[in-house]
């Protein structure tokens, strides 16, 4: 285990919860947005760490809570590379990786501005993802049906 | 295969959701309607025109499917006129009315308007138009009146001219067209040409086609040119729209330069984009196609409510 990385477990070890590890740097406060955990538990950020991956990495921590595939999967959209750890009794019990989901719910907002979902306060986004690469997602509207890439400034 | 009874309670809402099966099963539908095969059809079905923009047209032609084929409807015709929307949502909206009806026929001003009906609907949704998006019944119209016209879609060489980047009608035909053996022609200016993300869905069904700015000696061999209007407002100059419109104008004169069988298509209304000269000509196929739009929807009011298998 290098330096760099044995430094965010000192800096923001937790015995219990989900650490988020490897997200590009400066995209911690987004995936918080489109996690949406700031309700659930401690939530610590730490920002600009160095990293052998990125050259500069987010790490978010979240106490007691165990978030699943399906959630954290969301993250893959702004973050590829990012991992997961599950950490119970102080012991990392799982570690995954993160995968582009099919479809987004809720939490972007279409950049079509006569879009349904901008009109009505009762219509959600939905988006099916089309294609991607390691560098970008491009979605389309499951309303409107425009095809967008998708970009950090669409989350609500 | 067997599509009997597979459109019961299906939504019709974009020809992203249609199969060639599909397609082709409501098309011989439209031709038994037409054919006088399914008489009275909509006898006891209420259904419900609700256009949350006027279109006059699109309206009365639904309106006079279902009253002649046995059906009743009630409904809006513009959502300023009616109480009923006031302060509420699109989705209060339909599922108030969607316990009054057998299927709801909407037009909207908002993209995705009537698939987010849809998501709330009891029973099935026609979108008659939702913004730019999807104007589902018109390419299947357009489809209907090709194949009559000339027995098959397949093989065919068919002109898309005018405005074929803002114009909700090309996009969807030519989505629907992606599902037959076609050969495109996309007539249109610099500034209007068919989006990226159309002719990416083509490349994508290997139809080919070519883009061309103006008619040349190419359009002999075409069999079809579907006309659409070129708004003065798209051009921020109109001295380049002065320039440019004539070019996608359809005369007597045009004619004579084209194949003597060629038939011309437009989804109307027109303004000046078709001569009248024209509409005595065989060429002319404009309102036979619009008339065509009492069957087709026949059909597919039938199909969702049930009351054709
Ligand atoms: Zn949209």
């Amino acid at each position: 285990m290098s330096s760099n990385s044995q430094r965010s477990f000192k800096v923001y070890k937790i015995d219990n919860g989900t650490v988020i590890d490897h997200i590009n740097s400066s995209m911690a406060l987004k995936i918080i947005d489109i996690l949406e955990i700031k309700k659930d538990g401690i939530v610590s950020i730490g920002m600009n760490f160095d990293s052998a991956v990125t050259g500069k990495k987010d790490i978010i921590k979240i106490e007691n809570v165990h978030l699943d595939k399906k959630h954290t999967d969301m993250i893959a959209i702004f973050s590829p590379q990012a991992t997961i750890n599950i950490i119970k009794d102080s012991e990392v019990v799982e570690k995954r990786q993160v995968e582009v989901p099919k479809v987004i719910n809720k939490v972007l907002r279409c950049p079509n501005p006569t879009c349904v979902t901008n009109k009505y306060h009762d219509c959600d986004s939905k988006f099916i993802v089309e294609h991607y690469d390691e560098n970008q997602t491009y979605g389309r509207c499951y309303y409107c049906e425009r095809e967008t890439l998708i970009t950090p400034d669409l989350v609500k | 295969m067997d599509l009997t009874g597979h459109f019961i309670g299906r939504n019709i809402i974009s020809f992203r959701d249609l199969t060639k099966d599909e397609i082709e099963y409501i098309l011989q539908k439209a031709f038994e309607v037409k054919n006088r095969q399914h008489e009275n059809a909509l006898a006891g079905k209420v259904l419900a025109t609700l256009f949350f923009e006027p279109s006059t047209r699109t309206r009365l032609s639904f309106e006079a499917a279902i009253t002649s084929i046995g059906g009743r409807f009630f409904g809006i015709a513009d959502s300023s006129s009616s109480s009923i929307m006031k302060g509420e949502t699109l989705k209060d909206t339909i599922k108030t009315v969607s316990g009054y009806c057998d299927a709801i026929i909407m037009r909207h001003p908002y993209e995705g308007a009537a698939r987010a009906a849809a998501d709330v609907s009891s029973v099935p949704i026609i979108n008659a138009g939702d913004g730019a998006n999807q104007h589902p019944t018109q390419a299947l119209l357009d489809l209907f009146t090709i194949k009559e016209t000339f027995g098959n879609i397949d093989g065919l060489n068919i002109g898309l001219m005018g405005d074929l980047k803002y114009g909700r009608t090309v996009h969807s035909l030519s989505m629907a067209l992606a599902h037959y053996n076609v050969k495109l022609t996309l007539i249109a200016p610099k500034l209007l040409r068919m989006p990226k993300d159309v002719k990416e869905h083509l490349q994508s069904r290997n139809v080919a086609y070519d883009e061309i700015e103006c008619i040349n000696e190419e359009c002999k061999k075409l069999d079809v040119i579907y006309v659409t209007r070129i708004q003065k407002e798209r051009f921020g100059d109109l001295q380049e729209y002065e320039r440019v419109a004539g070019s996608y104008k359809i005369s007597k004169a045009t004619l004579a330069d084209l194949n003597p069988n060629v038939k011309i298509m437009h989804p109307l209304p027109r303004v000046d984009e078709i001569d009248p000269d024209v509409d005595d000509t065989p060429n002319a196929l404009y309102f036979h196609q619009a008339h065509n739009g009492i069957p087709v929807r026949q059909a597919l009011v039938s199909l969702v409510t049930g009351a054709i298998k």
